[in-house]
């Protein structure tokens, strides 16, 4: 995080003071602790934790700087902004992170080449919520079914394929 | 149990095993857009989905506390979390093994941390837990991008897996950063746990997985187990021929922190983790026997600033005063 004073280096140090059972927090780079210190502004009895031995956390901003090619991105994307969350893309591109998860959607075009030069060329595979699974098991069955009708109908069997049709006017009703 | 209280397997060279998932709920927008009003909302609806699953919910805000630092040395909290002023909360359970960061980066941060290398059974508790969020959550998901997530580096699986490694004799022998580099071109990153810089104060390291899209989560926690392996051959091949080689002045080493330690009337945390180490890598040795790894770890967290501070009657105010703490707590838990 930002040192809380000069919002322009990393805080390192982490201090908390106790006036008379107020409790104010701060959160400062060296420079601006120091500073401070000399200044008496930071009163007796506070204290100071080093960072140094506060683990650092997971993930690394590595996005913010993934932007700089402006000429990769579509025209348009000056004037779009988010319907949910009103985030330009503009906005996006500063923070390097979205402003709700319809961002990805309304800056899918912007996006796609940056998210490929963080992870590779591709698509997700793993866990899912289990509609989702639900969603894609239908989706897999419904095109195998049309790909049956299909064979039905080329060999005229046309009773297979009216059982075939109802099937799949059944799964999607479902869906 | 906390797990820096258990042993653990492989405990020489790993220290903890740790999952994390993100996961966020569509209706609302990420931190930055989200109100303190719809902060609060999802706190409610992810604690009551963990109702009766025996977990304890600690509120937050206003921003850096004694209480929040040390839970972030116990590493059951981010420092982004501990810093934050908008309302945030945790929920942790019994054993400490699982805790539920809401309202961090992403609404919701499941994680769950084990002793030694046990990422297959952190893995096994998180997925547990993420099948409750799921079923009574509506999470943010898309079929191609998997979990979506307010950074887009967590895109996918949004999952982060990560051992902490204690590598004494690859760090003295300079090999870490050629280590680390190689790690980076495999989508896996490596960084000192402590101190600022590559090199780990202590020789302590934290290795994670860095892409989370186009990749499942057991074939990410395969590959960590199969560069751990690597890494721990190296680090045991290492440590046999410096004792082979060495052993008169490894001994000297190990044995001047054992009584700094033990006798010490003042210990910056510098030097403690220091003197942490080299006895640490005496245990593995056989150099000493009369230490536990679970009383030397124990330490480490208690002896950190903040969980100093707090266990303190007369809590300590300045450096002095808790430098001072510190050497009295390793002298009453080492030196009798
Ligand atoms: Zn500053
Ligand atoms: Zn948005």
């Amino acid at each position: 995080m930002l040192c809380e004073k000069c919002k322009k280096n990393n805080a390192s140090f982490f201090f908390e003071e106790n006036i008379n059972g107020k409790k104010r927090s701060l959160a400062l780079c060296s420079e601006c602790a120091e500073e401070m210190k000399k200044n008496g502004e930071l009163n007796v009895g506070t204290s100071f934790f080093d960072s140094a031995f506060i683990p650092s956390s997971f993930h690394n901003d590595i996005f913010g700087g993934l932007f700089s090619d402006t000429n990769m991105l579509p025209k348009s994307s000056g004037q779009k902004s988010c319907p949910v969350c009103g985030y330009t893309f503009a906005e996006f591109r500063r923070v390097g992170k979205a402003g709700c998860s319809e961002c990805y959607k309304t800056f899918a075009e912007e996006l796609a080449q940056s998210i490929r030069s963080i992870h590779g060329n591709a698509k997700h595979i793993g866990r899912a919520p289990a509609k989702a699974k639900a969603k894609n098991k239908k989706e897999n069955e419904l095109k195998a079914l049309r790909k049956e009708l299909k064979a039905a109908i080329s060999d005229e069997n046309f009773e297979q394929a009216a059982i075939l049709r109802d099937r799949i006017k059944e799964i999607e009703g479902n869906m | 149990m906390a797990w820096y209280n258990e042993i653990g397997n492989e405990f020489d060279t790993v220290l903890s095993s740790r999952i994390r998932f993100a996961r966020n709920l569509r209706a609302y927008p990420f931190e930055g857009k989200l109100t303190p009003d719809g902060a609060k909302e999802i706190i409610e609806k992810v604690d009551s989905a963990f109702k009766g699953q025996g977990f304890k919910r600690h509120d937050f805000s206003g921003g850096f506390t004694t209480d929040a630092a040390s839970l972030v040395e116990k590493h059951y909290i981010s420092r982004e979390f501990a810093a934050k002023k908008s309302p945030h909360s945790l929920l942790i359970n019994e054993s400490t093994s699982a805790s539920v960061m809401i309202c961090e980066e992403d609404h919701i941060r499941l994680q769950t941390i084990l002793p030694g290398l046990a990422l297959n059974e952190a893995y096994d508790i998180a997925t547990k837990y993420d099948d409750i969020i799921d079923s009574s959550l509506d999470i943010a998901y898309d079929e191609e991008l998997g979990y979506l997530t307010h950074c887009p580096t967590n895109l996918g699986t949004g999952m982060r897996a990560s051992v902490m490694m204690f590598l004494p004799a690859l760090t003295m022998s300079g090999r870490i950063s050629s280590i680390a580099s190689q790690l980076s071109k495999i989508g896996l990153t490596m960084r000192g746990m402590y101190g600022e810089g590559s090199e780990g104060k202590g020789g302590i390291y934290q290795i994670s997985n860095q892409i989370t899209l186009g990749i499942t989560e057991e074939d990410t926690i395969k590959k960590l187990y199969d560069i751990i392996g690597q890494i721990n051959e190296q680090e045991r091949k290492l440590r046999s021929s410096i004792k082979g080689e060495n052993l008169e002045r490894l001994r000297d080493t190990v044995l001047r922190s054992e009584g700094i330690l033990k006798y010490a009337h003042m210990l910056s945390s510098g030097e403690f983790i220091e003197h942490f180490s080299n006895i640490r890598l005496g245990i593995a040795l056989g150099i000493i026997t009369d230490i536990s790894y679970v009383t030397l770890g124990k330490l480490f967290i208690e002896t950190m600033p903040a969980t100093l501070t707090l266990s303190e009657k007369n809590a300590p105010g300045t450096d002095s005063e808790r430098d001072r703490a510190r050497a009295a707590l390793c002298h009453s838990t080492l030196g009798k």
